[in-house]
């Protein structure tokens, strides 16, 4: 185990993160960064020290979310300080910049693919692959309350959609704010590179007692479908909390668990380790979509 | 209800199989009478034969080979009409004529301009001209329906519908001259018209992707997803597809969520089902066990017609599934969103 430290920034799943941190590394390693002088008068959160800049010693890992627009400087920062990042995506300001940003780390800063290591997701490509013939259709929905801002839910519906179907060719999307100031809900459709057909919903707009998360990918000898609301755990209490899904270790353990073995074994380019690019460029190509209400090539 | 009086109705066509379904709707229901029946292909009537001799009260069922010997039954007051859809306009404007009302099974026809034939022929003769929606009357359907009329979700904002089937591999429904078309022709109207019943706007835009990939060696398209904005700018998406495996549970689905400003709501119109495996044999089939959303179709027909009004599913509401098919096509051959209206 890592004595280097760790950081993280942004509040996006913040407990879930700490939480996978806390398995991994020596806990006393972990911090939140707080740089931008927020909760200064806040020692602690989550059971973990909150630092207000960033470490004298170089080395350790810098896990960046929060602000999407200021989690490509904090990368680079963490790479200066010789430090390697997980990224939580979309960063940048384009489909290039995120690119250069991932060619000038070389491989110190990852994108965080938490989907690629959510089991059901596993699960649900790799049946796919086998056996149910050439996928010809792909559905991913997935609905829950706000927690995220609107365009890491979409970049997080693509890499669904990536991952069940591989790289898309092409997406046409609608971006709506139907109960929010701002963008809570994303329709979209295209194909795939096999010209399979895809569909792909995220919504932040429903009532917070409902969720749903649908995965369902056809081919032409079968089909593999997941609907949460069939769910396999359900446990429903007076507290008002409910546990729909369960697991040994969580998608973010598993995910930056796999990053970190991958670090220290210096490998650049792991081959068990999932390529952002299909997700980061479906991505740019749904956000340049809602932009013209046209359809987009990916 | 008008009385006891029943309608008498005539069946024209089995081309497509839910004329059984209408068949043993109108045998169960006092408001209707089976007078008449007519169809080209002997061996389509055998279902029919079945139901009427399972039935000791069973009407003396005058049969023809030629509709148009249907039509000439002074008794025969209204049709139904199911023959392959390129054959809708064509017998519907012919019962007009002939003074029948007409109940025309989905997609109401090709184009717009047989639609626009069509109602003006039944509105030319005094009779009324209904589209079969059947989905409308869905016990589920029709719940949901008067909840959001009640405001209970509030406004609605966005929608998503599925109605999935079992590949089709043969027969007229894969013949693009006698369907005008596949999934997208046969499947999106029930969502398509559900959609409008529960906002009460019409499709605005649509973007469409189609495509033969289930059965590559078909002629029509199997495969279909479409991104809709309707009136109002309400987001919708709809999936028709064809792409659930031969030996699938269920014949297929109809499903819609909507989510209003208060609240959601979802309900899959055949999710009321029996699973029924079979161990021997392998087959798995469903059963539904929801009242019989045909014989409400029926009834609202009969007893519109009875009494003097039109049935709760007018040609126009079939027009505009056409609308909407036409739409879904042209998006897909110029790759790019269809604008019919202001959204």
């Amino acid at each position: 185990m890592s004595q280097k430290p760790v950081l993280l920034i942004g509040a996006d799943n913040l407990a879930e993160r700490v939480e996978a941190y806390k398995r991994l590394f020596p806990p006393e390693g972990i911090a939140i960064l707080r740089p931008d002088g927020a909760n200064a008068g806040r020692n602690t959160f989550l059971g973990v020290p909150v630092a207000h800049e960033w470490p004298r010693q170089d080395g350790g890992l810098a896990d960046i979310a929060g602000d999407v627009s200021a989690r490509a400087v904090a990368a680079r920062q963490a790479v200066e300080r010789g430090m390697n990042a997980i990224i939580h995506p979309p960063f940048g300001d384009s489909r290039a910049n995120a690119e250069a940003i991932l060619a000038a780390a070389g491989g110190a800063v990852r994108v965080a693919l938490p989907i690629h290591y959510t089991h059901k997701y596993e699960a649900a490509a790799s049946s796919a692959r086998a056996g149910i013939g050439e996928i010809i259709t792909v559905r991913a929905i997935r609905i829950f309350p706000p927690a995220q801002a609107w365009q890491q839910s979409l970049f997080h519906l693509m890499e669904a959609l990536a991952l069940l179907g591989g790289p898309l060719r092409r997406v046409y999307a609608k971006a709506a704010a139907l109960k929010s100031a701002g963008t809570d809900t994303v329709f979209c459709n295209g194909r795939y590179a096999n010209r399979a057909i895809l569909y792909g919903e995220a919504s932040a707009a429903y009532p917070a007692t409902y969720s749903k998360e649908v995965i369902e990918v056809t081919g032409r000898a079968g089909m593999v479908e997941y609907d949460s609301n069939a769910r396999s755990v359900w446990s429903a209490s007076e507290s008002g909390v409910t546990l729909a899904e369960s697991y040994h270790r969580t998608p973010y353990e598993k995910m930056i668990d796999a990053y970190t073995q991958a670090w220290a074994a210096e490998v650049d380019a792991h081959p068990e380790l999932p390529d952002p690019r299909p997700a980061l460029r479906a991505y740019w190509a749904a956000m340049a979509s809602i932009e013209r209400n046209e359809v987009e090539t990916v | 209800m008008s009385g006891s009086r029943a309608l008498n109705i005539g069946a024209i066509s089995f081309d497509h199989g839910h004329q059984n379904g209408y068949v043993s709707a109108i045998l169960d229901l006092p408001a209707a009478q089976l007078v008449a029946a007519a169809d080209a292909v002997p061996g389509q009537l055998n279902r029919m034969n079945e139901m009427l001799a399972a039935r000791p009260d069973a009407p003396a069922v005058k049969v023809f080979a030629d509709y148009r010997e249907l039509l000439e039954l002074d008794e025969v007051e209204a049709v139904s009409i199911c023959s392959a859809n390129a054959d809708h306009a064509q017998m519907t404007i012919d019962a007009a004529q002939a003074g029948k009302h007409v109940l025309c099974e989905k997609p109401l026809c090709i184009t717009l301009a047989e639609a626009d034939a069509m109602i003006a022929a039944c509105r030319d003769a005094g009779v009324f001209l209904g589209t079969a929606y059947p989905c409308r009357f869905g016990p589920v359907a029709w719940q949901a329906k008067q909840r959001v009329d009640a405001g209970e979700i509030g406004d609605i904002l966005a929608m998503h519908g599925t109605n999935h089937l079992r590949p089709f591999t043969e027969g007229w429904f894969i013949d693009p001259q006698r369907s005008g078309g596949g999934t997208i022709r046969d499947h999106i109207v029930h969502v398509t018209d559900l959609m409008r019943w529960f906002t009460g706007k019409e499709v605005a835009e649509v973007y469409a992707e189609g495509d033969t990939l289930k059965r590559p060696h078909i002629a029509v398209d199997d495969v279909a997803i479409l991104v809709e904005t309707f009136e109002g700018g309400i987001l919708a998406s709809t999936d028709p597809s064809w792409n659930r495996p031969e030996n699938w549970s269920k014949w297929g689905n109809v499903y819609l969520r909507l989510l209003g400003t208060r609240g959601m709501i979802e309900f899959e119109v055949t999710g009321q089902a029996i699973v029924r495996t079979e161990a021997q044999s392998g087959a798995v089939s469903s059963i539904d066990t929801s009242e019989s959303m045909n014989y409400y179709l029926l009834k609202d027909f009969c007893e519109a017609i009875l009494a003097g009004r039109s049935p709760l599913v007018t040609g126009e509401d079939g027009r505009a599934g056409v609308e909407a098919i036409l739409a879904a096509y042209q998006s897909i051959e110029e790759g790019r969103p269809i604008r019919l209206r202001d959204g």
